[in-house]
Order: structure tokens, then C-alpha cells, then sequence
């Protein structure tokens, strides 16, 4: 028995305090039933993603009242910037085992309701806080730029090379509606722009977003009855972990635990080089080292040469192997707790062949790919979705 | 002036919450009571499994490799090999009151060690020889472990 995606919805990403953070929830929930496949009659459990950001410490219940879901049951998911893929792995299990049908997972993060050192603060805390941030307040750019301060090390990479991959997903974003930056970027202004974490720069990170994401998981037998006319299906769900702390790592060029739930994936999709077989990719670039690690991590380049693939235009449409084409994490913006299912929700989009003029990927084989990295690989989550 | 107040970006109404929730933690130490009270006199403690000769930093009561309780504190090296580090320019709220701080990690003796770089960051290598000690930042009660640039 397959489990694919029924539906799909998104809110509009950015600084949204023109709505409140209820609403915001609602806005990819009225998406999922506008598709028309699926009633809230339909959804058996709801799995509800998020760091928090709220004053409410257990929201879960408290959305779920307000988008009109009771009495289904409903829990919240948790594993930092990969809450989501989490909380789709959760429901894919839950459907796989037979005890759900129809499982809707809803992200939600509303980073905005706290002002800006304080969010520095909450993110910095989803780390390794007593030996880490409390003494040496290291912060998540800070995590990222020890990674690109190696990487550049032993690769001869430079600034400029980095500055790349924000010039391409800025150029995506400028063209999905949903993002929080649609405007393109230059070279220059990336690197022209104020250090962060140096060499981390101000136009290397992913912003501080407000947005929500739902998907409704579903088995096989559901989807034909739905009627659903183009179903997606999750071929993959590689996991793995690693220490969350800085001491217990062995490498600071490759994120190891993305590596092995890409090994894994791969396995489960009888895929061995994702080159030629994946039409379309996104990845975790909360930075933009963090972007040329994936390029690596997932075997789209040999360790040292993620970075020839931006420099050589191969991850543009056209290119080897298209990533971000909703301007990623960078420009399309990262409410943490919602991410990993607003990169399901792209992929969707893509392998059903709905995005926008100019960001939509040529589907030859018909296969997707997510990766979703939580803290700096505490959590790891690759997945392969099949049209 | 009432209750409501514009978001001094996008102009939109927002309510500023007027009851401040403060935290503090307290940590129960157990164990690393033995780690803090070294540090208060400078030396940094790492801990060694007398089963297995496993050595870990930060300490841990058991060895995770045989799991055993036989462990043992000992006091780390002072000289060791800067593997990487950033310059902190966007503090988290608990640091914003210090000027701009450089994270290094250290890697002395199989271990890693995280702590404050005194350097300038243009004059910083990775894999650069350093001394490890600890001190006190100006102001500060708190002993932290710093690492100095050897020539
Ligand atoms: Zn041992």
C-alpha cells in the first residue's frame, strides 16, 4: 500500500502582522479544502508542527479549535528547523500502519510575534544551549559560519562563491507569489551586506518569517476514493541524527546525519545517482553554506565541490540539477516549524507541474526531493516524492 | 495612546504584551559539580573511562561507548589546534550587552572544546596552534574558557 499527498496549501510568507497568528494557520488550512478533494470530515488526526514563537506553550489544541478540526485528535511535533518532516514522517507512519487514512499536517510559525533579539535568542536556544550558547552565545548563523569558515579553508571557496546561492534563490523568489522576498539580488549587494556571524553576511541568511504550510498525508485506497487527480506519492523518508553540540562533530564540511538519511532515501527509492533521476530539489539553506553542504551531503558533488555547482549555473533550470525553485529558505523565508512541509508543498507543485511561470523544473522521471536539516543535523530528513 | 501600537515596519496593528514572563533555570549540576569547581580555579576538566580509556569532553558520568561507570575527571592539555570559528557580530538577547566575540573550536587531545578566541579575526587560521586557559570576562562572574593564538 503506497501513502501520497491528497492536498496541499500554503500561506503567503514575510513579516505578517496583518494577520494574527490564528489566521495565518488558517490561510493554508482554507488552501487544503479549496482543492476540493478532501472535507474535515475526511482528516482522521491532525499532526500540528512548530518550535513555538507563541505565548500558548501547547498550541496545538488551541489551533486546531480555531481552524474548525474538533473533535479529531491532534498532537504537536517537534524537531527544530525540521518540525516539519517530522511531523509528515509522523503521519506517514500513522497512515502506513493503518490506523489513519488521512492525516493533515499543519506547520506554523509566527517568528515575528517576538522582537528580533529575542527571536536570535529562542533560535539560538534550539541548539546546544548549557555548553554552547549560555557561556559563549553562539547563535544559528554563528553554528553555519563555523562550517563555511572550513569549508573555505579547505576548498579555496570565497565569500563571493557563497553570495552565488543568494543571488539564485532571490532570482526564484522574485518569481513565487508566496515569498517573503520577491525581488532579485546582486552579487554586490550580498556582499556589500553587514557581517552576521563572519563570514556570514546579513544576504546569507534566511530571514525571519512568519508563515504556515498544511499536507494531507493519505494511503493509496483513500486517494482513489478522494478522486484525487494528480496524486504525489512518498517514495522515501530517510532520517538519522547526530550530536547537536559542536564537540561531539567530526567534520565541519558535511553535515553526516544528512548524508545518511540521503543514503537512506536512496535505498528506499532504488536510486543510486540522483543526478539524471531527480527533475527537481529542495534543500535546507537556512544559509547559504548550508546549501552547498546539501549539494554534497546529497551526492549531487563530490565532497569540496558543491560549490563548482553554483558557480557553474547547475542548479538554475537548465542546470544539472535545478534546487530552490521557490527561492528556498533564503528568499521564499523559513518559519522554522513550518519549513519542511512548505518543501513538500514545492515539490508538489513542481512534480504536479503548477508553479509559477519562469520557477517551474521540465518533470522528465517524475521525481522530487526534500531535505530538511534540524538544528545543525541533530535532525535529518531527505525524502523522495514520486509523481 | 490606548492599547494598540503600529508594527514599525509594515505600519500594522499589533498588542505589545504589558506582562513580561521572566526565566531563569536551575540546573541541577550533579556529577559536574566536580567540572565548575575546577573551572572556578582554571583548569578544565575532561573525563576518561577507566574501562575502555574513552575520553570525553564536555564530561559525562558514564562512558557511552561501553557504558560504564568508571570514569574518571583528568585535566585537559593546555595547547591544542583551532579547527574553526566565526566573529559573533548578531547577538542573541542573554549576549547583546558584550562587544563583538569570536566562538572557536578547539580540538587537544582527541577532545573537542568550545570557547572565546582573543584574537583578531583577520589574524585567525584554522589549524592554527593555541593556548587554552580560562578567565573571566570584565564584569563577569561567570569563568569561561578562552583560547589564545600561540606564534
Ligand atoms: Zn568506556
Amino acid at each position: 500500500m503506497r501513502v501520497g499527498i491528497a492536498s496541499i496549501g500554503i500561506s503567503r510568507f514575510g513579516r505578517r502582522n496583518d494577520v494574527n497568528v490564528f489566521d495565518l494557520a488558517f490561510e493554508s488550512i482554507e488552501e487544503v479544502f479549496n482543492e476540493g478533494f478532501i472535507s474535515p470530515e475526511d482528516i482522521d488526526y491532525i499532526v500540528f508542527t512548530s518550535t513555538g514563537f507563541t505565548p500558548e506553550f501547547s498550541p496545538a489544541g488551541i489551533y486546531n479549535e480555531y481552524v474548525g478540526l474538533n473533535p479529531k485528535a491532534v498532537h504537536r511535533v517537534e524537531a527544530a528547523c525540521a518540525s516539519g518532516s517530522a511531523g509528515i514522517y509522523t503521519a506517514y507512519n500513522m497512515v502506513k500502519s493503518g490506523m489513519a487514512d488521512n492525516v493533515l499536517v499543519l506547520g506554523l510559525e509566527k517568528m515575528n510575534e517576538l522582537e528580533t533579539p529575542s527571536a536570535v535568542e529562542y533560535l539560538a536556544r534550539l541548539g546546544s544551549y548549557f555548553w554552547e550558547v549560555r557561556d559563549y552565545g553562539i547563535t544559528f548563523p554563528g553554528y553555519y559560519a563555523l562550517f563555511m569558515t572550513r569549508y573555505m579553508y579547505e576548498y579555496g571557496a570565497t565569500e563571493e562563491d557563497f553570495c552565488l546561492v543568494a543571488v539564485k534563490n532571490h532570482y526564484y523568489g522574485a518569481r513565487n507569489p508566496k515569498a517573503q522576498y520577491q525581488r532579485e539580488v546582486t552579487l554586490e549587494m550580498c556582499m556589500e551586506s553587514r557581517y552576521i556571524s563572519r563570514p556570514i553576511k546579513l544576504y546569507d541568511c534566511s530571514p525571519i518569517t512568519d508563515g504556515s504550510a498544511a499536507i494531507v498525508i493519505s494511503s493509496e485506497d483513500s486517494i482513489k476514493r478522494l478522486g484525487v487527480d494528480t496524486p504525489i506519492w512518498i517514495e522515501a523518508i530517510g532520517s538519522a541524527s547526530m550530536p547537536a553540540s559542536l564537540t561531539g562533530r567530526t567534520s565541519f564540511t558535511s553535515i553526516e546525519s544528512a548524508r545518511l538519511a540521503a543514503g537512506k532515501a536512496y535505498q528506499m527509492a532504488g536510486i543510486e545517482d540522483p543526478i539524471g533521476v531527480v527533475d527537481v530539489a529542495t534543500v535546507h539553506d537556512c544559509f547559504t553554506i548550508a546549501e552547498v553542504l546539501a549539494y554534497e551531503d546529497l551526492g549531487f558533488a563530490k565532497p569540496g565541490e558543491g560549490v563548482n555547482l553554483i558557480r557553474d549555473g547547475e542548479t538554475y533550470i537548465g542546470g544539472k540539477i535545478p534546487v530552490n525553485l521557490d527561492g528556498g529558505l533564503k528568499a521564499k523565508g523559513h518559519p522554522v516549524g513550518a519549513t519542511g512541509i512548505a518543501m513538500y508543498v514545492e515539490i508538489v507543485k513542481q512534480l504536479r507541474g503548477e508553479a509559477e511561470r519562469g520557477r517551474q523544473a521540465p518533470i522528465k522521471k517524475g521525481v522530487g526531493l526534500t531535505h530538511n536539516i534540524g538544528g545543525i543535523g541533530q535532525y535529518a530528513y531527505v525524502s523522495i516524492l514520486r509523481r | 495612546m490606548g492599547i494598540i501600537e503600529f508594527d514599525e515596519k509594515t505600519g500594522k496593528p499589533i498588542l505589545i504584551d504589558p506582562r513580561i514572563f521572566r526565566v531563569q533555570f536551575r540546573s541541577s549540576l550533579g556529577k559536574l559539580e566536580k567540572y565548575y569547581r575546577a573551572l572556578e580555579e582554571g583548569r578544565i576538566l575532561g573525563t576518561l573511562c577507566r574501562e575502555c580509556g574513552y575520553k570525553q569532553y564536555p564530561p559525562r558520568s558514564y562512558c557511552p561507548r561501553c557504558r560504564s561507570k568508571d570514569i574518571e575527571f583528568y585535566e585537559l592539555p593546555s595547547v591544542g589546534r583551532l579547527l574553526t570559528f566565526t566573529e559573533v557580530n548578531v547577538k542573541p538577547q542573554t549576549h547583546s550587552q558584550y562587544p563583538d566575540y569570536i566562538v572557536g573550536v578547539v580540538e587537544v587531545d582527541g577532545v573537542k572544546v568550545v570557547g572565546h578566541v582573543k584574537a583578531r579575526f583577520e589574524d585567525l587560521k584554522p589549524d592554527q596552534t593555541v593556548e587554552i586557559s580560562v578567565e573571566k570576562r570584565e564584569g563577569d562572574e561567570f569563568p569561561r574558557i578562552v583560547f589564545k593564538p600561540i606564534k
